[in-house]
């Protein structure tokens, strides 16, 4: 009686504490959304995040879990069944879920969210928590379930086996394009934040011997012993952005590293190259255990910095931009709001990690939950964070920063007068003191995201140390960044290589052989190619690259999310669970119209600002009127097969992501109507003979 | 105090070392051990070498 009674009072005491968690989380929701004032502080959106996420995560992750999915903790997954001691390993939740949080953080959330508060706040955060609790999280923790009930398979194998050839051979070309787009667009932002400042290359520069002597050390001085040899390379790296002040300051060395955005982007892609073709030990791996660290480890930081400092956000809620007529990417709110926030809410890459290496880890099924789910909620609150960082600049700031100069004028005189203009003062003088501050020459059109996100996480970081110290914080951002955007570079033009060769290997069975030298430069210089050639492009666009490529991104991106999500959709209604479908099947809905509408903007449209076609026709018909001055008519040609690519591309992405819909569509029409398919791929029950810890 | 100050020390390293893939090899030998009693173990620098290049044949990273 006492036990029953003590048991309705700790239930008393959750509803009590959960209907808390509501009225706060929907009085900051609602304080952020209404405030119309000069500025609002960032622990509203720290508060608000947090509710909404614990609310997600205790109901709806919770229904997912127990109402859809139907987790079995007494079921064995495939890291106890397959036990081999290197792939499939039982292991801890926590440590699981640290390996798959480092592997889907990248700086997707945090470019994304800076490029977004063009629109203001508002847009941008509603998204990321409304689409990450109802899409993201959802289609990582489904994706990474459905992948351990199918003995750890990848999203390729799973669309081929529950969806057939065609949409398993469209997942596969989605997933190379994608990956082409993306390296492209990250070696442009990390080639904005370094041209023509010496500081950031130098310590950008620094990190590959860093590396390199990182991955001598692990494999001859102290085989394996991965802590010691990344510890050493942090400190390295601390020393190594320290170092590059030194060589700001000298007058010689400086001139070593100043470089106009091409040559950059040149180097960038003789890198990129060596990486593919290196031996991994020597610089891919090293570089990814010193990223890891640096990552979890500055993401916290920021995390208490922001929570001591709650700093206050400058950028108003909502810009006049919304209609489409922003400087840093063409295009009205919707969709290009979701497109440009991307990974923070939903990332169709999320998809290959989760069917990936971590559905090989997880020692319990009911732990996806937590890992797949509880994952993606972190990887929002990054987007959360990013944003704020965004919003701590005065928006005259923001905007002089990120605009590229053919927008709004390569002068600072003139950049400043049309910025003003719309609304944002800002000055000459204002923005030559903060360049100076962040030892830097120049802060004008520094395109991409991630120096306007480096100064606003600088801008945090010094007020914690006492209000100095701003230009090394600065580049200590910017080397962050830099570091696991060349990270992505590397492993994604190496992961690129590996599908080109298993594509070709069909062909030519030669090429297929990872070991055949010949057969690993062709394809990694074919790679290369592709996305050395948007990157070279992008510096040489008088827009300045990110406002066509990072719209590319975003669709691509989104339409791997469409794929994954047709993949669950599909097992969900042939697991008669058709009339749970929805909780993917609106995820699923929403990112069609979404990526759709985008693609069909950036292709068709009327303005030449937004769409390809446009843009193309309306240069060649002042190039052919001879109204172009001479700089601009001698680059028309180049541009406008440049706009009908781009064009191309956007259309490839949407033919794929239709066809995969219509398979998707077809199979459950068909199980609906009892008709025969392809039955489910699901492993048989086996029970776990593990302890549950 | 010190005891304890010692040993969250100590699983703070190890968590560490799980992330970075440095506990590994202590798996691969528990493992040789409990199911192949048989097979002799590699040295920890061959094993680290192998599993490296392994490793990096897949997506390992998001953007």
């Amino acid at each position: 009686m006492d036990f029953k009674r003590a048991q309705t009072g700790s239930s008393q005491l959750s509803s009590l504490l959960w209907i808390t968690v509501a009225i706060v989380g929907a009085a900051a929701v609602g304080g952020i959304a209404l405030s119309r004032g000069e500025s609002i502080n960032s622990l509203w959106f720290i508060v608000a995040a947090l509710c909404v996420y614990a609310i997600a995560y205790r109901f709806y992750s919770l229904f997912i879990a127990s109402k859809v999915l139907l987790l079995d903790p007494t079921r064995a997954t495939p890291a106890e069944r397959f036990s081999d001691g290197r792939d499939f390993v039982p292991t801890n939740r926590w440590i699981v879920f640290g390996h798959h949080f480092a592997a889907i953080a990248g700086p997707g959330p945090l470019i994304g969210p800076t490029l977004a508060a063009q629109f203001g706040y508002l847009p941008g955060t509603l998204w990321i928590l409304i689409g990450g609790v109802l899409g993201g999280c959802v289609q990582d923790f489904v994706i990474l379930f459905f992948s351990i009930r199918r003995n750890g398979r990848s999203l390729g194998q799973m669309a081929r086996e529950e969806l057939g050839p065609i949409g398993g051979a469209a997942a596969t070309l989605g997933v190379l394009t994608i990956m082409i787009i993306l390296i492209a667009v990250l070696g442009l932002v990390v080639v904005n934040a370094m041209k023509h400042s010496p500081w950031a290359t130098s310590t950008v520069a620094a990190t590959i011997p860093i590396a390199v002597l990182v991955g001598v050390y692990l494999r001859y001085l102290r085989p394996g012993r991965v802590l010691e040899g990344s510890v050493l390379g942090v400190v390295l790296l601390m020393a190594a952005v320290v170092g590059g002040g030194i060589v700001d300051h000298d007058p010689v060395l400086r001139g070593w590293f100043d470089h106009e955005a091409s040559p950059l982007a040149l180097m960038i892609i003789a890198y990129g190259f060596c990486a593919a073709v290196l031996p991994v030990w020597l610089l891919l791996a090293p570089r990814d255990y010193l990223s890891t660290f640096m990552k979890l480890g500055t993401i916290g930081a920021l995390a208490v910095a922001i929570l001591i400092m709650r700093p206050t956000m400058h950028m108003p809620a909502l810009t006049p931009f919304i209609d489409g007529s922003g400087p840093i990417f063409a295009g009205p709110l919707f969709p290009f709001v979701f497109i440009t926030i991307a990974c923070g809410a939903i990332s169709g890459f999320h998809s290959l990690i989760s069917s990936g290496t971590t559905p090989k880890l997880i020692a319990n099924e009911a732990d996806a939950r937590m890992i797949g789910y509880g994952g993606m909620l972190m990887e929002s609150f990054v987007a959360i964070m990013a944003m704020i960082a965004a919003c701590v600049l005065e928006p005259g700031v923001y905007f002089a920063v990120n605009s590229p100069a053919g927008m709004v004028g390569a002068a600072p005189a003139a950049a400043v007068a049309t910025i003003s203009g719309w609304g944002f003062p800002v000055t000459v003088e204002q923005m030559d003191v903060l360049a100076r501050e962040m030892g830097e020459t120049s802060l004008f059109a520094r395109t991409g995201g991630a120096p306007s996100l480096a100064l606003g996480m600088a801008n945090i970081f010094s007020k914690l140390s006492g209000g100095g110290l701003l230009a090394l914080w600065y580049h200590f951002a910017i080397m962050f960044e830099a570091l696991f955007i060349l990270t992505t570079l590397d492993a994604g033009t190496r992961v690129a290589r590996f599908m080109l060769q298993d594509m070709l290997g069909n062909f030519f069975p030669r090429l297929g052989k990872t070991s055949w030298y010949p057969g690993v430069i062709l394809t990694s210089t074919l790679v290369v190619a592709a996305w050395g050639y948007f990157l070279y492009q992008g510096t040489r666009d008088p827009l300045g690259g990110i406002n066509s490529m990072w719209p590319l991104f975003g669709i691509a991106n989104q339409m791997l999310a469409a794929i994954a999500l047709c993949v669950a959709t599909t097992i969900l209604v042939k697991s008669r669970q058709a009339h749970h479908a929805l909780i993917t099947g609106i995820p699923l809905l929403w990112l069609v119209a979404v990526t759709s509408t985008a693609a069909w903007l950036k292709i068709f449209s009327p303005l030449q600002r937004l769409g390809f076609l446009a843009h193309a026709a309306d240069l060649q018909t002042k190039l052919d009127a001879g109204q172009l001055p001479a700089g601009l008519a001698a680059q028309a040609p180049r541009l406008i097969f440049n706009d009908s690519l781009n064009a191309g591309l956007t259309l490839l992405f949407l033919v794929i992501a239709w066809v995969v819909v219509f398979e998707t569509a077809r199979t459950c029409v068909r199980v609906l109507r009892g008709a025969p398919t392809r039955p489910l791929a699901e492993a048989p029950y086996v029970a776990t003979a593990m302890e549950r810890p | 105090m010190k005891h304890r100050i010692q040993r969250a020390w100590r699983a703070l390293c190890a968590s560490l070392s799980y992330l970075n893939g440095g506990a590994a090899y202590a798996h691969y030998c528990r493992h040789l051990r409990t199911h192949h009693d048989d097979a002799p173990p590699l040295s920890r620098a061959d094993f680290f070498r192998q599993e490296q290049q392994r490793r990096w044949n897949g997506v390992r990273r998001c953007c």
